[in-house]
């Protein structure tokens, strides 16, 4: 994301609460630039030890998934289990806030 | 997650009365379940937000147990060259190819010869581990084999000629690397080594390979391993021991050269790039057979940049490139044939494997008896085999690495989407590239398919089925065909029926389809284009591997790019590419075509004035509301996914009427855009957003019509509110007056 200067940078604000709550608010959608911004940087990481959802319930329930660290990827299911979609985005918004910033979100 | 039951088809069109063979492949348990189901709606959301998961027990004869075996997917491509007493008889000898490795530093790799593993017997050039390219001699069975090597490591993607001689008189061998660059200056020197071979090679009439050797055979089932990844031209193998100074020679004279007399065989793959034959030019004609889709219709080292066109320049396309990761046919055995019923209606159909907890899905369509007796319906559903095929293991969407980028949403997977990492040999699609980073542009049907089912993401025939079921909650009878049959019958295949339905998603068209469906048009057929980013790539099936398309896609980003000059179809010779950029665009049969996509969220449409022009007020009937589809199972909207718009520049008829337009994509669908222009806000308040998703209809002559919605998610809505809703409501009025024969009149 631009950091104050509007330079690129996959440095995170860890200051910048408001685009938490606002992703918590409406993880789907229309989100403004600077929030699409972030979750382009916590989107795009490489694809070994991504987090993803793993159907344990079609359609109904789905585990936290944790791709391999190494080649051949493997599945690692590391949980919570959610039964909605929302709450496991924003489970997840959590974890890499923290890995972005170190720091753990402060808002529940 | 261990083991699993897997299978597929040997065809996806059948006939009620002809038969189809199903072949599987079982590592958990000692017997597995098979049966035949109907299928009339996908497993989707529970209950109301979806119908609820519907399919109809057909209790075949095909319906059982079956004993459990393990059938092997032989990956990797290579070239085979049947057994011959010379290879058995050989004196001097000379083995020679320009060679351009992907991955020269990936453990041995077999370039050419006829040197068998398990009989010890045999020579090869290859390169070995360290990229460093070798003499291999067998001695026989059970005694180690010579490797003569010589110590230069090859540069990944830089054309060299690489040769080895062996003189037995003087046991004598010579081994050269020769830089076979014409453009590049990075290729180093030319290097040569001679030393001696104290035990000469034990021969025997083995088929000769190239780029890979054979581990063991029965019948025509063969393993193979040590495949070699990247291009060969012209490889030889001479009944001569050529010195250095001959090498050199060979070298230089490039691959445009004469036969050389000593040959006992010289492939020259600049011939026949069309099919899967090698051709040989030494007097002998051992033509050789391509085996597992190796891509043709490559760059060469004599390659100029003056043509594009492998028909046109095709000694600069003399190249193949291999890959250890090739698939045309799984080639299993058949399990169980079923003859379909001749009272199976017409519709889609799946065996259903079961063992343990583990379960499979292969889907198939069957059409109606030909003949008098056969079409009864008013109404197709045209089932998008050749999407499905582009589409059919679909590996980036497990593991690449910008799925949840431009879905905007985490990625979702279950077990069997995971099957493709547990059993690598199920490869990849169209989307995907080789492990040596090149674009796979062949898909096969003729293996497991992971994402053709009823079950999992709710998209391509998961999808599709929300129509099935739609059709049949309201009551319209449909029978089905599919793109293999519109491909190979052409307008034929649609003319039975007065209206076509499309899937969510028919995106690949080979140009005998999309001539196909043009002549139905003309000739007054009606279409219902229920989709999104239909008609975009241009596509190729293969005349003879049923199931298997080639996409060529050049120069684009992330979606598998091919090298521009590599766009014209190995099958074909067609310019491959989108048909846009064929001067098709997909506007002129829709009247709308692709322009982004965005899988987060998706939106209603806003009805236009012209949604009140007398001539669409068929379309509208019962219909009062402005906003059309705010609501669905496909993320809230029956606009979305993947959408088009209506474009006169690009061919939308100027008597086309756009009735409605989306509206507030999200801007994830920005993400995608192929002109920045479409992200220059608006200045006239009144004015269509420009990321949109346009429904469209226009008259065709002698009474047809076309009606577009011009976005994947509008099946999605169709089952809102028990099938009450506005989208059920306009899709049913057009589908009622498109089988009604009165014609419509040309605006």
């Amino acid at each position: 994301m631009r950091d104050s200067k509007g330079v690129l940078s996959s440095k995170v604000d860890p200051t910048r609460l408001d685009l938490a709550l606002e992703f918590r608010a409406k993880p789907f959608g229309g989100h403004t630039a600077e929030l699409q911004q972030l979750l382009h940087l916590m989107r795009a990481g490489p694809i070994a030890g991504r987090h993803f959802l793993y159907i344990t319930r079609p359609h109904q329930e789905w585990t936290l998934a944790r791709m391999s660290e190494t080649q051949p990827l493997r599945p690692n299911l590391v949980g919570p289990v959610f039964t909605r979609l929302d709450e496991a985005e924003w489970h997840v918004f959590k974890l890499r806030w923290k890995e972005l910033t170190g720091d753990d979100l402060a808002i529940a | 997650m261990m083991g699993a039951v897997m299978g597929y088809a040997d065809r996806r069109s059948v006939r009620a009365g002809e038969r189809i063979e199903f072949k599987v492949s079982c590592d958990v348990g000692a017997d597995y379940r098979a049966a035949i189901f109907r299928l009339h709606s996908p497993q989707a959301y529970p209950p109301p937000m979806s119908p609820p998961f519907r399919v109809s027990a057909m209790n075949s004869v095909v319906d059982g147990s079956y004993k459990s075996r393990a059938q092997h997917i032989p990956i990797g491509s290579y070239g085979l060259v049947a057994a011959a007493p010379a290879f058995a008889t050989l004196g001097a000898f000379t083995l020679a190819a320009t060679i351009w490795p992907t991955l020269p530093k990936d453990g041995e790799q077999m370039v050419l010869g006829t040197w068998s593993p398990a009989m010890g017997t045999g020579i090869a050039l290859s390169l070995d581990a360290q990229g460093q390219p070798c003499l291999i001699v067998g001695h026989g069975k059970g005694r180690e084999r010579s490797v003569i090597n010589l110590p230069v490591t090859l540069s990944a993607q830089r054309w060299m000629f690489i040769a080895a001689s062996f003189d037995p008189a003087s046991r004598r061998v010579v081994l050269v690397a020769i830089p076979a660059e014409r453009h590049a200056f990075d290729s180093g020197q030319a290097t040569q080594r001679v030393a001696s071979l104290e035990t000469p090679p034990v021969h025997a009439a083995e088929p000769l390979v190239i780029a890979a050797a054979i581990t063991s055979a029965t019948g025509t089932k063969r393993c193979t391993a040590r495949h070699f990844n990247g291009k060969i031209e012209r490889p030889v193998l001479l009944a001569a021991a050529l010195d250095a100074s001959a090498l050199t020679a060979l070298a230089a004279a490039g691959p445009g050269r004469q036969a050389n007399p000593a040959a006992l065989g010289e492939w020259d793959f600049s011939q026949a790039i069309d099919s899967d034959r090698l051709v040989d030019l030494s007097p002998a004609h051992r033509d050789g057979i391509a085996i597992n889709l190796p891509t043709r219709a490559v760059m060469g080292s004599a390659w100029t940049g003056e043509r594009h066109d492998w028909r046109a320049v095709p000694g600069e396309y003399a190249a193949i490139h291999f890959h250890d990761d090739d698939l045309a046919d799984a080639a299993w055995d058949t399990d169980f044939t079923l003859a379909i019923p001749p009272d199976w209606p017409s519709g889609c159909y799946a065996a259903h494997l079961v063992a343990g907890d583990t379960e499979f899905w292969v889907p198939f369509f069957v059409r109606p008896v030909k003949g008098a007796e056969g079409s009864t319906a008013r109404a197709a559903f045209l089932v998008p085999t050749c999407t499905y095929a582009a589409y059919s293991n679909f590996r980036s969407r497990v593991t690449g690495r910008w799925n949840e980028l431009y879905h905007g949403r985490l990625t979702v997977l279950d077990r069997t989407d995971w099957l493709m990492q547990e059993y690598p040999g199920l490869v990849s699609s169209t989307y995907d590239q080789h492990r040596d980073g090149s674009a796979v542009v062949y898909s096969s049907m003729l293996r497991p398919v992971t994402n053709f089912r009823p079950t999992g993401r709710i998209y391509k025939f998961c999808q599709d089925l929300l129509i099935i079921d739609w059709l049949e909650k309201a009551g319209f009878a449909y029978e089905i065909v599919t793109d293999d049959d519109l491909h190979a019958e052409g307008k034929a295949a649609l003319a039975p029926y007065a209206c076509i339905l499309s899937a969510s998603h028919p995106e690949y068209y080979t140009t005998a389809m999309l001539d196909g469906l043009e002549a139905y048009l003309r000739d007054g057929g009606r279409f219902m284009y229920l989709g999104g980013n239909g008609f975009y790539w241009r596509t190729a099936f293969h005349p003879t591997l049923a199931g298997v398309v080639e996409v060529r896609r050049k120069g684009l980003g992330f979606l598998g790019p091919t090298a521009v000059p590599e766009g014209h179809f190995s099958i074909t010779g067609e310019v491959a590419g989108t048909w846009l950029s064929v001067g098709r665009p997909p506007n002129m049969i829709a009247g709308v075509g692709f322009i982004t996509q965005g899988f987060d969220t998706c939106e209603g449409y806003r009805c236009t004035k012209a949604s009140s022009d007398p001539r669409a007020a068929f379309v509208f009937e019962g219909v009062s509301e402005e906003i059309i589809g705010d609501f669905g199972m496909l993320q809230g909207g029956a606009a979305g996914y993947e959408v088009d718009r209506a474009d006169p520049a690009l061919g939308t008829p100027s008597h086309a009427l756009v009735l409605a337009s989306s509206e507030n994509h999200s801007n994830i669908y920005e993400v995608s855009v192929s002109s920045f222009m479409d992200l220059v806000p608006k200045r006239d308040p009144d004015a269509p957003d420009q990321i949109r998703a346009d429904m469209v209809f226009f008259e065709t002559p002698r009474g047809g019509a076309m009606f577009s919605v011009g976005s994947i998610a509008w099946c999605g809505s169709l089952a809102h509110n028990d099938y009450d809703n506005n989208v059920a409501r306009v899709t049913a009025n057009v589908l009622r007056r498109f089988i009604d024969p009165t014609p419509f009149g040309m605006a």
